[in-house]
């Protein structure tokens, strides 16, 4: 029943132009960037970038390293909103029309439907998540006329590297999976305001406060020595995996506090909904 | 296999207060099955906090609820299993037809095959239209899909909130027609509540009243004590006749719960009400003998609106003698 359940439930997800716009906005915003690369300023940026560091034009101005650049400058921002537009929609938005009503006038239990719901969250934010990853390498790599080398270089994170092409594949598509794992803690924190008795609108507005806000204490130099009390630095784990020697305890570390926010948002979450009087 | 002496629904001592306010006091009811009952009152009254917590959507703070013999608290999936429902406004995902709506909402309940999602679609009449995105659907026809739902996979009780909710006149007649099929036909436990009085009246035998909150009537509407020895008629002089009609021990005090003992126009008719002993007929020939034109008589017609007022007029009466204060506490 949990099975025919949760295929329903992805029915409805993918059935929803509401649930495709995060695609579409980061397919067009993809077709942006390399439009602009093409601009001969910017290309010249990038050239001095790597000239400065020793590095060849035209071997590390391709597919890979265009991608992560896609990838580290449009996900932080826009891969929050529209995980948790769409987190905070599953619940909400349903007691907001009336169906959830229907749905629990059914002999079913409302950890149960939550469960499905949660779920169908978490495969939404890693399927956007892989598709992004995706067509962000091949919109590069047609873009650039082949993969070439991987160049990361993120002082922030002390991290410098570059790697040949089928390494860097292998370290971009490994990334992509911490990145996936990583934003479930963005739609769980999602889930659990819609949970509450609250607009869909409140609910992804108060996710992506609660997220900017934790960025921006994060960051400010008197924090940083507890910056890993902040969730935002365990979520983007997956940079350190671009190490040549990834980190891995502090890998495994934050991969277990994004676990332990997730799992924590939707047992918060399912606690008020399965106590909460459903009327119009 | 559930016993047929099981009722269908019984409620005891539900309770249900939000913050201050008592929605539901304690509250008794039982349906038996096959019964049709009506559940009337004004808004606020508590038929849908009733109806949510029969269906588990609204918690209760006392009180136990058993659908055909299982708690709703306890046995939830036991419960609900034979429960069909239909809310005020009926509500869809827009974006799905109204298949893949029946098939998603049937799938809550357990497996449903296809020929059964079929003729439950037939039944409604909406075998044409099913396959179009429910956005486009006229408020009839999501009404109708709201009666195909709450009937997968066949209840044994079906429980419709304000079911004509929206109609225009030519589709609550239908939806009328079709609960009344259903009833007939199934054999179906029907609950309805609603605004609307012609609709119960024309749906149910059995209604129960509620007023802020309490039961103040449950049973067989025509046979109510409101209803009994009151005589309908246009005469004139209405208020000596009234006077020579007591003076001849035939008629009490107008009966309180009607309104028109002295009507207050010529198109209403008064309404009085009969010693134990009298009749019409003595009534009339009194009247006449003493020289006054009865233009008709007859005893009242049970209309539903007439008990509906009368115990509205009775409650706010209590309610009103309640908040009166006392000599205590006005000292």
């Amino acid at each position: 029943m949990i099975a025919r359940l949760f295929a329903h439930e992805m029915h409805k997800l993918v059935a929803r132009k509401r649930s495709w716009i995060g695609f579409a906005a980061f397919f067009a915003l993809q077709v942006a960037i390399l439009a602009l690369l093409q601009l001969p300023k910017p290309k010249a940026e990038i050239a001095r970038i790597l000239s400065n560091n020793g590095l060849g034009f035209e071997d590390h101005y391709m597919g890979l390293t265009l991608a992560i650049v896609i990838i580290a400058f449009t996900f932080t921002l826009l891969g929050a909103l529209y995980v948790s537009l769409v987190g905070g929609d599953i619940v909400a938005k349903e007691v907001e029309e009336g169906t959830m009503r229907m749905l629990l006038s059914r002999p079913i239990r409302r950890i149960d439907l939550l469960a499905v719901k949660f779920a169908a969250c978490c495969l939404y934010t890693v399927a956007l998540v892989v598709f992004l990853g995706i067509i962000s390498l091949i919109f590069a790599s047609a873009y650039r006329g082949g993969l070439g080398r991987l160049f990361i270089f993120m002082p922030d994170e002390g991290l410098f590297a570059s790697y040949d092409t089928w390494t860097g594949l292998f370290r971009y598509a490994r990334s992509i999976v911490c990145l996936a794992y990583g934003t479930t803690a963005v739609v769980a924190v999602s889930f659990m305001f819609s949970c509450f008795k609250m607009k869909p609108v409140s609910a992804t507005v108060l996710t992506l406060s609660f997220f900017l806000a934790d960025v921006i204490l994060s960051n400010l130099p008197y924090f940083s020595s507890i910056k890993h009390w902040f969730i935002s630095q365990h979520i983007g784990f997956w940079v350190r995996t671009y190490h040549e020697h990834p980190p891995w305890h502090d890998i495994a570390v934050s991969a277990a506090v994004v676990t332990a926010v997730a799992l924590s948002a939707f047992a918060i979450g399912a606690a008020r909904f399965c106590t909460r009087d459903l009327k119009t | 296999m559930t016993p047929s002496h099981t009722p269908a629904l019984e409620i005891q001592g539900l309770t249900k207060r939000f913050g201050k306010r008592t929605a539901v006091h304690p509250l008794e009811l039982t349906i038996r099955p096959g019964e049709m009952v009506g559940v009337l009152g004004h808004n606020g009254a508590g038929k849908s906090t009733t109806l949510g917590c029969v269906l588990g959507q609204v918690f209760p703070d006392a009180g136990t609820i058993r659908v055909a013999g299982h708690d709703v608290a306890t046995h939830r999936r036991k419960a609900l299993a034979n429960v069909g429902a239909i809310f005020e406004t009926p509500c869809f995902y827009g974006y799905l037809s109204g298949m893949q709506n029946l098939r998603a909402i049937a799938s809550m309940t357990g497996r449903v095959d296809a020929a059964a999602i079929d003729r439950v679609v037939e039944r409604v009449g909406m075998t044409d239209r099913v396959h179009d995105r429910v956005a486009v659907y006229s408020h009839g026809m999501r009404q109708r899909l709201a009666l195909a739902q709450a009937m997968l996979p066949e209840p044994k009780l079906l429980i419709l909130d304000e079911p004509s909710d929206g109609l225009d006149p030519a589709g609550i007649v239908e939806v009328r027609q079709l609960i009344r099929e259903l009833h007939a036909d199934a054999g179906l436990t029907v609950v309805v509540a609603s605004h609307q009085l012609a609709e119960v009246e024309q749906l149910c035998d059995r209604v129960v009243v509620m007023d802020h909150g309490h039961k103040v009537f449950d049973g067989q509407w025509r046979d109510a004590p409101t209803f009994q020895g009151v005589v309908e008629l246009e005469v004139d002089r209405p208020t000596q006749a009234l006077e020579h009609a007591k003076t001849q021990a035939l008629v009490t005090d107008p009966a309180p719960q009607h309104q028109t003992a002295i009507p207050p126009n010529h198109q209403t008719p008064a309404r009085w009400q009969l010693a134990p002993t009298a009749t019409p007929a003595d009534l009339n020939a009194a009247l006449v003998a003493a020289g006054f034109a009865v233009q008709r008589i007859g005893l009242l017609k049970p209309q539903l609106e007439d008990l509906y007022l009368s115990l509205r007029a009775s409650a706010k009466k209590n309610t009103a003698a309640t908040d009166e204060p006392t000599p205590e506490a006005a000292a």
